[in-house]
C-alpha cells in the first residue's frame, strides 16, 4: 500500500500547521510556501493531490499554480483553500477546472470531504469515495479504509480473491475489500498481467515465483499459495508457452 | 345623244372597281420585295414595300419616288419600285405618271403580266384605246392558263369597252359576250347583270333597240331579285331612260319613281349607316370620355390613398418615436428608482453593520482587552489556576466574536451579491456530521446532547457546500446558545421525491410570536425588517438568506412543550 502523496502550497504558518496536523498521520505531505518552490518540486516529485491556498505572498499565486498543474503533462487533482468567500477572488480560480474549494477554518471531516470531492471531480467519477466506493484510475485504484484513502497500484496487487460480489485485493500484507464482481475487476486490471487460475482467484503474473502443475498450486514471491483449478489450467499453461 | 351615253357608261366604271389583283404574282412580288429589303437594308426601299403591302398608297408613292433616286439600287429592285409607284399613281388618279413609271420598268421585270395588266388599265383611263387593245391582247396571249376568272372578266370587259369607245362594235360585242360567259361560268349574278347591262348599252349605242331593250328588261328583272340597291337603282334608271327615249312616258315615270325610291332607300341606307356610325362614334367618344374621367378619378383616389398611407406611416413613426422616448424615460426612471432603493438599502445595511460592530463586537473585544490585563496581573502573581480559568473565558469570547465577524463579512458579501455560489451534488449527511464535529466540545461543556437521524445516507442534495455550512453552523450555534444545560438538539433528514427536509429541533426557550412572524413572513429578510431590540441576530437572517439562495425554504415553529423546530427544505436536483 502506498499512502497518497499530497503537495501543500500555503504561506501562512499556522494554517499550514493545521493542515499538516490533520493529514500527516495518514498521508505523505509535502509543504511549500512559495509559487517558485511549488513549481520546482512539482517537476521533481510525483504527487497524487495538491492543496493550494489561493492567496500566497499577497498575490493570487495559488491560482497561478493551479493553472500550472492543469496544463502539466500529467495533471493531478487539486483543491483551493481560502479564508474569504468572495466572488472577486474566485473569478479567476473558477477558470481552473475541475474547481473545488474549502473555506477556512475547517475541521478534519470537512477537509476529508473536500479532498474526496476534488479527486472524484478530477477522475469524473463522482459519488465514489464519499460513499466508500472504489475510484478507478488507469494505473491504480483508490479505496477507503476507515477514513483513509488508500492508493493501490495495479502492479502491487499480488492476487485477488473473489467472494460473491466482493473482491479482496491482496497487497503485500494488506487486504482491501472492493465491491466489484469478478468480471468487473478482470476488466479493470486487464489481461496483460492478470490471469484467472481458479473460480475464486486472479493472480498477478509478475508476482509468481513458481508453478507446480502436479500440485495444482502457484507459489507467489510473497509466499502465498494459490490453487489452480482444472478448468483454467490449460489456458494458464498455454500462456506460459507464450512467455517462453 | 350625249346625255344617254354618259348615263349608260356607268357600268364601265363599276367593272373597273371590281378589278381584283393577280393574286399569285402579286404575292410573289411582295415576297420578292421583302426579301430584297432584308438583303439591301435600305430604309426608303423597305418603307415603300411596307406601305405597298399595307395598301397605304400615298406614302408608298412618296417613298418609291424617293427610293428610286438611289443610284446604288440594282435594276430588279428599281423595277419593283417603279411598279409600285405606278400602282400607287393609279390609285391616286395620276395616270400619266403611272404610265411613265410603267415605261421605266425594264424588260427583265419578271412580273410582266402584272405590268401588262396595269398598262391596260392606265391606257383605258388615258383613253388610248389602241394601246389598251394591244396590251390586253398581249396579256391574253401571254397568259393562256392559270387565269383568274375575275381578272379575265376585267380584261375582257376593258377590251370590249375599248372597242366600243373606238366604235368597233362587233369586237366590242364579242368581248362583252365573253364577259357574260365568264360571269355565267362562276354564276356571279352581279357580274352577269353588269355584263349584260354593258352589252345592252352597246346595242343601244348602235340603235339596235330590239336587242337592247329586252336585255335591259332582263337585267332590270334580274336586279329586282338582287339585294344590291345600287344595281336596282341603276337598272331602273336605265329602264326609265330607255322608256323615255321610246316616248313611253308613263312607264318611264314609273321607272323613274322606282329609281328615286331605290335612290332614296340607298341614300337612307347610307344615311342610316352613317348615322349609326356617327352614333357609334359619339358613343365611343362618350365612352372614352367616361373612361378618361374614370381613370382620372382612380388616379386621384390612388393619390389620395397614397397620401393617406404616407401620413399614416409618418404618424406611426412619430408615435413609435414618442413611445420609444417614453419607454426610455420610464426605464431611466425605474433605473434611477432601483438605484435609489439599492443605495438606501446599502446605506441601511451599512448602518446596521455599524450598529452590530458597535454593540456585538465592541463589548466582547473590550472584555478580551480587560481579561488580558487581568491575565498579566494574575501571571505576575503566579496565580496560574486563575489565569487558566480566565484564559478559557477569553477563548470562548474570542470564538463567538470570530463567529460574529465571519457573519458580518458574509452578510456584507451577500448584500453586495459578492458571495461565491456554485451549487453541486453533495451528501448532506456528511456535511452535517462534519459541522457538528466542531460543536461537540461546546455541547459537551453545556451537557447538551446532539443527535442525528438520517433517513437515507446516500441521497444527494443540490446546494453550495460552503453557503450551506455557514447557514447550518449558525443555526446549531444558536440552538446551543439558547438551549439550557442538559437539553438536547435533534437533527434529522428526510426525503421526498424532489426535496430534502432537514429539521433542527432544540429544547431551548423558544421564540416570541412576533419574532417568529418576523422571520417566517419574509422571503428575503432585510435589516429594515428586523427589530434588533427583539433579539433577532444577524446569524438567523444570514442563515435564512443563504438557504433561500440555495433554492430552499426556511420555517421556524415553537415546539409544543419546549424550544423551537427549524424546518428547511432543499431541492435534491437542480431546479
Amino acid at each position: 500500500m502506498k499512502s497518497l502523496q499530497i503537495l501543500i502550497l500555503e504561506d501562512n504558518i499556522d494554517d499550514a500547521q493545521t493542515i499538516i496536523n490533520l493529514l500527516s498521520k495518514q498521508y505523505a505531505v509535502t509543504l511549500v510556501n512559495t509559487l517558485k518552490k511549488a513549481k520546482a518540486i512539482f517537476v521533481t516529485s510525483k504527487f497524487d493531490l495538491a492543496i493550494v491556498d489561493i492567496n500566497v505572498d499577497g498575490k493570487l499565486n495559488g491560482i497561478e499554480f493551479a493553472k500550472h498543474i492543469q496544463n502539466a503533462a500529467k495533471p493531478i487533482p487539486f483543491l483551493f483553500l481560502t479564508s474569504m468567500q468572495s466572488k472577486t477572488v474566485f473569478e479567476q480560480a473558477k477558470l481552473t477546472q475541475p474547481f473545488t474549494y474549502l473555506l477556512k477554518p475547517f475541521n478534519h471531516l470537512e477537509l476529508q470531504y473536500t479532498i474526496e470531492l476534488a479527486v472524484e471531480k478530477f477522475f469524473q467519477q463522482e459519488n465514489t469515495l464519499r460513499t466508500n466506493k472504489t475510484l478507478i484510475s488507469d494505473y491504480y485504484i483508490l479505496v477507503k479504509k476507515q477514513h483513509l484513502i488508500c492508493k493501490i497500484n495495479f502492479d502491487d496487487i499480488e492476487y485477488v480473491e473473489v467472494e460473491e460480489n466482493y473482491c479482496t485485493l491482496h497487497v503485500s500484507n494488506n487486504k482491501y475489500v472492493v465491491k466489484k464482481s469478478l468480471s468487473k475487476i478482470k476488466e479493470i486490471l486487464g489481461k496483460e498481467n492478470f490471469e484467472q487460475t481458479h473460480r475464486k482467484f486472479l493472480i498477478n503474473f509478475n508476482k509468481v515465483k513458481s508453478i507446480n502443475l502436479s500440485e495444482n498450486t502457484i507459489y507467489l514471491n510473497s509466499g502465498f499459495q494459490i490453487a489452480i483449478s482444472e478448468r483454467y489450467k490449460k489456458h494458464l499453461t498455454s500462456r506460459f508457452n507464450i512467455i517462453k | 345623244m350625249p346625255n344617254k351615253r354618259g348615263l349608260l357608261l356607268l357600268f364601265f366604271l363599276i367593272s373597273n372597281i371590281l378589278f381584283s389583283q393577280n393574286k399569285d404574282d402579286y404575292r410573289r412580288l411582295i415576297d420578292f420585295g421583302i426579301k430584297t429589303c432584308k438583303v439591301l437594308d435600305q430604309a426608303d426601299y423597305c418603307k415603300t414595300i411596307n406601305y405597298f403591302k399595307n395598301k397605304k398608297y400615298d406614302s408608298c408613292y412618296l417613298f418609291s419616288e424617293k427610293a428610286i433616286t438611289n443610284k446604288t439600287l440594282s435594276p430588279e429592285t428599281k423595277d419593283v419600285l417603279f411598279y409600285m409607284k405606278s400602282v400607287s399613281a393609279v390609285k391616286l388618279g395620276l395616270y400619266q405618271n403611272a404610265l411613265s413609271s410603267l415605261n421605266a420598268i425594264s424588260k427583265k421585270f419578271p412580273f410582266y403580266q402584272l405590268k401588262n395588266y396595269r398598262y391596260g388599265m392606265v391606257y383605258l383611263e388615258l383613253e388610248k384605246y389602241d394601246s389598251v387593245i394591244s396590251i390586253y391582247n398581249k396579256w391574253l396571249r401571254n397568259n393562256p392558263t392559270n387565269r383568274n376568272a375575275q381578272e379575265v372578266s376585267v380584261v375582257y370587259h376593258n377590251l370590249a369597252s375599248a372597242y366600243m369607245l373606238k366604235k368597233q362594235f362587233k369586237k366590242s360585242e364579242f368581248y362583252f359576250k365573253k364577259v357574260i360567259n365568264e360571269a355565267q361560268k362562276i354564276n356571279n349574278t352581279v357580274n352577269i347583270i353588269n355584263a349584260k347591262s354593258d352589252l345592252a348599252n352597246l346595242y343601244y349605242e348602235q340603235y339596235k333597240d330590239h336587242l337592247a331593250i329586252p336585255l335591259f328588261k332582263e337585267v332590270y328583272e334580274l336586279a329586282k331579285h338582287d339585294s344590291s340597291l345600287e344595281l336596282k337603282q341603276n337598272t331602273a334608271k336605265n329602264m326609265a331612260v330607255v322608256e323615255k327615249n321610246r316616248k313611253h312616258y308613263k312607264e318611264s315615270t314609273s321607272y323613274y319613281e322606282e329609281y328615286i325610291k331605290w335612290k332614296d332607300s340607298l341614300w337612307n341606307r347610307d344615311k342610316i349607316s352613317q348615322l349609326l356610325e356617327k352614333d357609334k362614334q359619339i358613343a365611343l367618344v362618350k365612352k372614352d370620355k367616361e373612361i378618361a374621367i374614370q381613370k382620372e378619378t382612380t388616379l386621384k383616389q390612388k393619390e389620395r390613398i397614397q397620401l393617406f398611407i404616407i401620413i399614416l406611416i409618418i404618424a406611426l413613426l412619430f408615435l413609435g418615436v414618442l413611445f420609444y422616448l417614453y419607454r426610455f424615460k420610464i426605464k431611466q426612471n425605474t433605473l434611477i428608482q432601483a438605484q435609489k432603493e439599492q443605495l438606501e438599502h446599502l446605506n441601511t445595511t451599512k448602518n446596521y453593520l455599524l450598529s452590530v460592530i458597535s454593540h456585538d463586537l465592541r463589548t466582547p473585544v473590550n472584555t478580551i482587552k480587560a481579561n488580558h490585563k487581568k491575565l498579566s496581573v494574575l501571571l505576575n502573581s503566579n496565580l496560574n489556576q486563575d489565569a487558566i480559568t480566565l484564559n478559557k473565558k477569553s477563548e470562548a469570547i474570542s470564538e463567538s466574536t470570530s463567529g460574529i465577524l465571519n457573519n458580518i463579512l458574509n452578510w456584507a458579501l451577500q448584500q453586495n451579491n459578492q458571495l461565491l455560489f456554485i451549487p453541486e451534488n453533495h451528501f448532506i449527511n456528511l456535511l452535517i456530521v462534519s459541522i457538528l464535529e466542531d460543536f461537540r466540545s461546546i455541547a459537551q461543556a453545556k451537557n447538551i446532547s446532539i443527535s442525528t437521524v438520517f433517513e437515507d445516507s446516500d441521497s444527494l442534495v443540490f446546494l453550495d457546500k460552503e453557503l450551506f455550512k455557514i447557514a447550518f453552523r449558525n443555526l446549531i450555534d444558536n440552538a446551543i446558545k439558547y438551549t439550557p444545560e442538559g437539553g438536547s438538539i435533534k437533527v434529522k433528514t428526510a426525503f421526498t421525491d424532489t426535496m430534502c427536509i432537514l429539521t433542527i429541533a432544540d429544547t431551548g426557550q423558544g421564540m416570541s410570536q412576533d419574532v417568529l412572524n418576523n422571520i417566517n413572513n419574509y422571503n428575503i429578510l432585510t435589516v429594515e425588517k428586523i427589530d434588533r431590540s427583539k433579539g433577532l441576530g444577524l446569524g438567523l437572517i444570514l442563515s435564512k438568506t443563504l438557504l433561500i439562495k440555495n433554492k430552499g425554504t426556511f420555517e421556524i415553529e415553537n415546539n409544543l412543550n419546549k424550544g423551537i423546530t427549524i424546518t428547511i427544505e432543499l431541492p435534491i436536483k437542480e431546479l
